[in-house]
């Protein structure tokens, strides 16, 4: 079920970028019918490719806190490597509690992301627009409290006149300790102007697959975790809808 | 030109606002939870399996100090038990063969342990691992004797102690 929804959102994703990429061809094509703008054009768009230093912050995350138990920021900086790479780093702090079957867990701290964005296509009125494609590296430390973990038994009864088993559950708890994760995460989306300014709307969707994690004194795997969220068997994604303003 | 990347971006979000939507945990736990004691049952001159006609199992309530019946069963060779899961380090079992407690045949067997918790996953939580047990059977009316079979009681694949009748 799962596998099926993501498989969906993927193929319609690639399907998008196709589009939007046919679209750019095309004016590509009208473009290269006179030959005097296209030279101008790779010109300028050489220009801009070296200067390319973004900072940005999430907005996303951040007015979602008021309708979710995840609570936090993040913010990020990009810069222009070579040709359509360009180097991300993300930092961020976020709070979050898993309150789930049986489970009490709060997690605070913080959590940083390094990686790229290779440009898919690239709009050609501003060569910053564009989609990109991301992979990033991305570890967090933090602190985690087990308010409450359940340790399921089977009970032996009687009831009536028949000797039964049930599965029952008693809670403990486990004091505050740090711990750390580490996952790898892709990033789909794209970076759009905003007006004429130095403005620009970030959109990504970012899919995340946990490595490793271990909280120092006990065994647990991370089940919450800053930055990564609430773990569907090693698996999550994440949105950041924000804006970045162009420095440089 | 932009108009087009707005959709498309615009379609981006739509998307992933689905994605997360379908998103669900399916959190079924299929391990195995805390082991319960496996106790067999065997003929002490023959020293084969046997199959009581009839097995009460009472299991002593610290706070009440009552004796409690938890299990009974006929005609078995194999009885799965489970000991205490709070912080107690002892739980105490009578093994009777008949259920009027006091006018039946029984022994008393008290099992003592360390409590240490070990975590499964996020479906199953953590169980309860009993080491360092010692097992006693304090009275020898209805079993001559008892053969621990293990010191630790982490899983049900084995049998934790025997009893010959």
């Amino acid at each position: 079920m799962k596998a099926k929804h993501i498989c969906i959102f993927i193929s319609s994703f690639i399907l998008t970028i196709y589009n939007a990429q046919v679209d750019s061809l095309k004016v590509k094509k009208n473009i290269d019918s006179t030959k005097i703008v296209t030279k101008n054009d790779s010109i300028k768009k050489r220009k801009i490719a070296f200067n390319q230093i973004f900072v940005g912050v999430d907005f996303f995350n951040p007015i979602n806190g008021f309708f979710s138990e995840k609570k936090g920021f993040q913010g990020m900086v990009s810069f222009h490597v070579k040709k359509k790479w360009h180097g991300v780093i993300e930092l961020g702090y976020e709070k979050n509690t898993f309150d789930k079957i049986n489970w009490n867990i709060d997690v605070n701290g913080l959590f940083y992301k390094v990686g790229f964005n290779w440009k898919i296509n690239q709009d050609y009125e501003n060569s910053i627009n564009g989609f990109i494609l991301g992979a990033r590296i991305a570890g967090a430390n933090y602190k985690q409290t087990v308010n409450q973990y359940p340790i399921y038994y089977y009970n032996n009864t009687i009831s009536g006149n028949t000797s039964t088993t049930t599965t029952e559950v008693i809670y403990k708890s486990l004091p505050q300790t740090s711990a750390s994760a580490y996952w790898m995460e892709l990033a789909l989306g794209g970076k759009i102007q905003i007006k004429k300014s130095r403005f620009y709307g970030d959109f990504l969707f970012q899919p995340k697959f946990l490595i490793t994690g271990k909280s120092k004194d006990n065994d647990t795997d991370p089940i919450v975790v800053p930055g990564f969220g609430k773990s569907t068997s090693g698996f999550n994604f994440s949105v950041y809808w924000g804006i970045s303003y162009h420095i440089k | 030109m932009k108009k087009r990347y707005f959709i498309a971006l615009f379609s981006i979000i739509i998307l992933s606002i689905f994605a997360i939507q379908s998103c669900q945990d399916d959190d079924i736990c299929i391990d195995a939870i805390t082991p319960r004691m496996i106790i067999s049952f065997r003929d002490k001159t023959t020293n084969a399996e046997l199959k009581m006609d009839s097995v009460n199992v009472y299991r002593l309530n610290t706070s009440t100090n009552n004796w409690e019946r938890i299990y009974f069963s006929a005609l078995k060779s194999t009885i799965e038990i489970n000991l205490n899961v709070n912080d107690e380090t002892s739980t105490q079992l009578r093994v009777s063969q008949f259920y009027q407690n006091s006018t039946s045949i029984y022994d008393n067997v008290s099992v003592s342990y360390e409590n240490s918790d070990e975590f499964l996953s996020k479906a199953c939580g953590f169980k309860r691992v009993y080491k360092n047990v010692s097992i006693l059977l304090n009275t020898n009316t209805l079993f001559s004797n008892s053969e621990q079979n293990t010191t630790e009681i982490s899983d049900e694949s084995q049998t934790h102690l025997y009893l010959y009748k």
